[in-house]
């Protein structure tokens, strides 16, 4: 859950990465620490195996600047992948804000991008959020690749729910940024702050 | 937000504020932090404010993990003997890094203590336990009108948002310091 701090004025956000093994969730946020002025970004946390694949999540702390006087705190988090890491998984959705999901284009990825996203639903839905009311995108990564699904059918198959959708390659960061700010501005305007 | 939320910053302040902190204590980075890792009272003794996010992460990501692996081991759910709280500890014999829990009404909060260079662990463990249940007392006193934790997210009022519509111009002004 985000928290708003009125007497600093600052807002502290969480947004996930979720999706396939092998997808570029890691890679997004790598892009993302890569190309941020060292003041805005904090070290980047990754928690891999012997073979770089990601064990228990990745974390970037970056800082953005003021909206209406609020200093405005993102913490990105990437979770791993692999079908057997869903314990990982459920833990560090805990608290969520925001979901970017980054399906793989590639064609024998479909099956995979479809468990992913029914593994999200099933955890979400177990933390008492539901999947059409919490901040979320879709990212169909790898369209430089040649054998990937179309983004009709990619839309077709994984976005039930209409939410925003970009093209990405993550690797030369492409959509990156497009799929954060967007990301940034769902959650920046679900934050609960009537004061009562 | 509700005003429980709104008064929890500011009754982290006071405590630590009045509360005599050991200098040898001081001496050392210990962390006030929410289960999801955000830092809510840190003792400056780590400069970088980006570098302390990543050890809220780090904290409250090791702590869930260690509290997932409790759950396997076997317990007679009806003996009160075993709701004993936990506590974490990584540690050589002369430093580590320390994490307790302190309960406010249902919601855990946790005190992380990062020492080195320590002749007597066992001692500065010790305090961060008292400084636990001291927080958990002097919270519980001063929201005890409001002692249930916001969960819910949803069904709220547009009136309830913080911000109400962001234009794309605002955004780009909220990334324009990114210099990317």
């Amino acid at each position: 859950m985000s928290f708003v701090n009125y007497v600093t004025k600052e807002v502290n956000c969480k947004i996930v990465y979720y999706g396939p093994g092998l997808g570029g969730k890691t890679t997004n946020i790598q892009y993302v620490y890569q190309k941020t002025s060292g003041g805005n970004k904090g070290n980047m946390i990754t928690l891999n195996s012997e073979n770089e694949r990601t064990l228990f999540f990745d974390f970037l702390p970056l800082d953005l600047g003021e909206i209406r006087g609020f200093k405005t705190r993102f913490h990105l988090y990437t979770v791993p992948g692999q079908v057997f890491y869903e314990a990982s998984r459920k833990l560090i959705l805990r608290g969520v804000d925001g979901i970017v999901f980054v399906a793989d284009s590639q064609v024998e990825r479909m099956e995979a991008n479809l468990e992913s996203l029914k593994s999200l639903e099933k955890n979400l839905r177990e933390q008492g959020y539901e999947m059409d009311k919490i901040p979320l995108v879709f990212q169909w990564n790898k369209r430089d690749l040649s054998n990937t699904t179309s983004v009709q059918d990619l839309h077709d198959a994984l976005n039930k729910i209409n939410a925003q959708e970009f093209e990405g390659v993550a690797v030369k960061g492409n959509g990156v940024f497009e799929t954060l700010k967007v990301i940034s501005k769902l959650v920046l305007m679900n934050l609960k702050g009537g004061l009562d | 937000m509700s005003k429980r939320q709104n008064l929890i910053p500011k009754y982290i302040e006071q405590f630590f504020k009045s509360c005599e902190i050991d200098e040898k204590l001081n001496r050392y980075s210990f962390f006030l932090i929410r289960n999801d890792g955000v830092i809510l009272y840190h003792n400056e003794n780590i400069k970088n404010s980006l570098s302390k996010s990543s050890i809220g992460a780090l904290l409250g990501g090791v702590w869930q993990a260690a509290k997932a692996l409790s759950s396997f081991i076997p317990r007679d759910s009806t003996d009160p003997s075993l709701d004993e709280g936990y506590r974490l500890s990584f540690d050589t014999t002369s430093q580590g890094v320390y994490i307790v829990p302190a309960k406010v009404f249902s919601e855990e909060f946790y005190l992380g203590l990062i020492y080195f260079d320590e002749v007597n662990p066992g001692q500065i463990k010790n305090k961060i336990r008292g400084i636990a249940l001291g927080f958990s007392e002097y919270m519980e006193h001063e929201l005890k009108n409001y002692p249930v934790a916001e969960t819910a997210t949803k069904n709220k009022k547009n009136t309830d948002y913080l911000f109400n519509d962001i234009s794309d111009v605002e955004m780009d002004q909220v990334f324009a310091t990114l210099r990317i």
